[in-house]
């Protein structure tokens, strides 16, 4: 499916880009970590092909795969917007910012062609544009709360669902009704979506925060749950001009917040199943679904795993 | 989800040697009403049982 996928993003930009930029946005997809790179994930536009399949149960025709490239293109777009906002000032930062928007058009212009052959198109779009806008809030919210430098436990957790799991409830929920869920069933698939993005992002925000170099979350004073997890520690040592030293690493280690934030994804984890066998129960087709899952948990594992450092099981 | 009260939690289940047991934890969880996040510390603590089974199989030396 990926194939597919790709190929699918590749024709929306192709025919329905501006002619003046299709060979950037090409290019900037073909980047590491974005859709066209062989490594890139592209998590957004399979999940909405995973659900498509459950709700027909059978494989992905033009539309689905349409509506797969929209969303997969507004997730590429908002790549860009963060690794913007994660850098330091450089040249092709305003260029970059009109490839995320030029993604955004492209993106909607894919959204509007699947919508058409949707049960009901109108609300399938108004979906594909409101659910996207709770992800643009919680990516607000990040960034406000890594400004304040004080956010709590509560906030932390708030921008992270409304971020990532406003991405995944806006993946899930616009698949399942291009595909013709009905109303139970498009709730459902929205939680999941939900759920399964917020887990990724934990797992991200675990794997990042005490990486090596200055693009650590900890270096940077993001507000993830784990980097304020660790600065309400008593009297934590904090990073001097954006470099972790080893006692700090170490100091983070065995502060508990790897084990924190693993606990966490298990529980969002435990939340994704429970929404799979509720979907099963109502006669879904899941077992792609049950692989998607598996494939974010088994890519979470190393992670997850090495957050158990100082237990005692 | 109370991440608050889950950071208290974690904080008190700490042994003065600075460990922390997943089963104090998970009792002190299910004894706050915290099922939910007492499950997922059940179900960290059977990943780590995993891993160490894992760990000690002869057939798989590089864990």
């Amino acid at each position: 499916m990926l194939g597919s996928l790709r190929e699918q993003v590749r024709e929306v930009v192709s025919t329905c880009a501006s002619p003046a930029i299709r060979a950037d946005l090409l290019k900037v997809l073909g980047r590491p970590g974005y859709a066209l790179h062989p490594d890139g994930s592209c998590r957004a536009g399979l999940l909405a092909l995973e659900v498509d399949q459950a709700v027909r149960g059978e494989p992905p025709r033009r539309t689905a795969l349409l509506a797969a490239a929209a969303v997969e293109l507004q997730m590429e777009a908002a790549f860009i917007f963060d690794e913007v906002a994660d850098s330091a000032p450089y040249e092709h930062r305003s260029e970059d910012l009109a490839l995320a928007i030029a993604l955004l058009t492209v993106g909607g212009a894919a959204a509007a062609e699947a919508a058409a052959a949707a049960p009901d198109p109108s609300a399938a779009l108004r979906h594909f544009s409101m659910a996207y806008g709770e992800a643009c809030a919680g990516q607000f919210l990040d960034a406000m709360l890594q400004r304040r430098r004080e956010a709590t436990l509560d906030e932390a957790l708030q921008a992270t669902c409304l971020k990532s799991g406003g991405l995944g409830k806006y993946v899930a929920g616009f698949a399942a009704r291009i595909a013709g869920a009905d109303g139970d069933g498009v709730l459902l698939f929205e939680r999941l979506g939900s759920h399964t993005f917020t887990l990724a992002q934990l797992v991200d925000d675990l794997r990042d925060a005490c990486a090596r170099g200055q693009g650590s979350d900890l270096a940077q004073g993001k507000a993830t749950l784990p980097v304020v997890f660790y600065g309400q520690g008593i009297n934590p040592p904090a990073p001097l001009d954006g470099m972790l030293s080893a006692d700090i690493r170490r100091t983070y280690e065995s502060s508990g917040a790897p084990l924190y934030v693993a606990i966490l994804a298990h529980a969002y984890l435990s939340r994704a199943q429970e929404d799979l066998s509720l979907l099963a129960r109502q006669g879904y087709a899941v077992a792609g679904l049950v692989r998607f899952l598996e494939s974010v948990d088994s890519s979470a594992a190393e992670t997850l795993n090495a957050a158990r450092g100082g237990l005692v099981a | 989800m109370q991440v608050a009260a889950l950071a208290e939690a974690l904080i008190s289940a700490r042994r003065p040697d600075g460990a922390i047991s997943l089963q104090e934890l998970e009792t002190w969880l299910s004894r706050a009403g915290l099922g939910e996040l007492a499950r997922a510390v059940a179900s960290l603590a059977q990943r780590v049982d995993d891993v160490k089974k894992v760990a000690r199989d002869p057939g798989y030396p590089w864990v």
